[in-house]
C-alpha cells in the first residue's frame, strides 16, 4: 500500500490494480475477463442520460409525479418503468431547482455519480479541479460552465457518497407550455441533471 | 508508513457546524467495511452546512457528528 488516501490515486495506478485483480480472479477460476465485459456492457446499455431526461420531462408535465419524485425518487423511477435492477441497491434522491435555489452535484471524495440515470460520468466530473473547487466557489465554477446565477439565487452543493446518489430536476424552461413529454425530454441535458447547466 | 484510514468524512467539513437535514437510514459503515468488518452498520444523515448564499449538503455517518456545545 502507498500513502495516498482514497480518491487521490492516479488513474494509471488504479487501472494497474484492477488488471492485477482481474488476473488473480481468472487464475483462481472465479471469473473471466470476457464474463466481466458482458456484465459491464449489459450495465452500460441501460445506463443512459435518457433515463434522467425522461424522469425530468415527466416531472415537468405532471406535478403529482414531481412531488413523488422529490419525496421518494426510487419509487418514482420504478413507476416510470426505468429498470434499475442492474444498479440495486443504490438509493437516489432528486433535488429540485426553484426560482430561489439552484442545486449542483459533486463527489469530493471520489466520483460517485448516478450512472444508471445519467450514463458514465464526464471526465470533468471526476477531475480534482471540479471536485475541490465546486464546494469552495460554486458560483465561480458554474460561471465557467456558462451558468451565471442571479445573486438572489441560493446555491446548494450536494457532496454525494456511495450510499445515496443525487439528480437535479431543473426548472422547466419558459415557452415550453404545450410541449409533449418527448419534446421536453429532448431539452434536458446531462449537465442540467448534474446542475452545471440551467436545463 | 500506514496509509490514511478510509473515511467518508470530507476533510473540508471537519470541525464545521452543520444541521441534520434528514435521516437517510442505517447502512453499512464504510470506515469499518474498508478494514474487513462488513457487518458494521451506522446511521447516515444528510447534514446541511449553511453559508450566506451557498449551502453544502453532505451524507455523514453518526460517528462523524458531535452535538453542538
Amino acid at each position: 500500500m502507498t500513502t495516498h488516501s482514497h480518491g487521490h490515486e492516479s488513474s494509471a495506478g488504479a487501472s494497474n490494480r484492477v488488471k492485477e485483480l482481474v488476473a488473480q480472479l481468472e487464475r483462481r477460476g472465479i471469473t473471466t475477463e470476457s464474463e466481466l465485459d458482458r456484465i459491464v456492457e449489459k450495465f452500460l446499455l441501460k445506463a443512459t442520460p435518457l433515463n434522467g431526461a425522461h424522469l425530468v420531462a415527466r416531472a415537468w408535465s405532471d406535478p403529482a409525479f414531481k412531488a413523488r419524485l422529490i419525496a421518494d425518487a426510487g419509487a418514482a423511477i420504478a413507476e416510470l418503468g426505468i429498470d434499475m435492477s442492474h444498479w440495486a441497491p443504490v438509493k437516489v434522491r432528486a433535488v429540485e431547482n426553484t426560482a430561489r435555489e439552484h442545486n449542483v452535484i459533486v463527489c469530493t471524495l471520489c466520483s460517485c455519480y448516478p450512472i444508471a440515470l445519467l450514463g458514465p460520468s464526464p471526465a470533468w466530473y471526476k477531475s480534482e479541479g471540479y471536485r475541490s473547487r465546486v464546494v469552495r466557489d460554486p458560483r465561480g465554477v458554474l460561471t465557467e460552465f456558462g451558468l451565471s446565477l442571479d445573486s438572489s439565487v441560493h446555491v446548494s452543493v450536494w457532496d454525494s457518497t456511495a450510499e445515496l446518489r443525487y439528480i437535479v430536476v431543473p426548472l422547466r424552461p419558459p415557452g415550453t407550455e404545450g410541449f409533449t413529454e418527448e419534446q421536453l425530454a429532448k431539452l434536458v441535458t446531462r449537465n442540467g441533471l448534474i446542475g452545471t447547466a440551467a436545463v | 508508513m500506514n496509509p490514511a484510514p478510509h473515511t467518508r468524512l470530507p476533510r473540508y467539513l471537519e470541525g464545521r457546524h452543520g444541521r441534520v437535514e434528514r435521516f437517510v437510514g442505517v447502512v453499512p459503515f464504510a470506515d469499518e467495511r474498508a478494514i474487513g468488518n462488513g457487518d458494521a452498520k451506522q446511521a447516515l444523515y444528510t447534514v446541511c452546512f449553511h453559508g450566506d448564499d451557498v449551502s453544502i449538503m453532505a451524507d455523514l455517518f453518526e460517528s462523524y457528528l458531535e452535538a453542538d456545545a
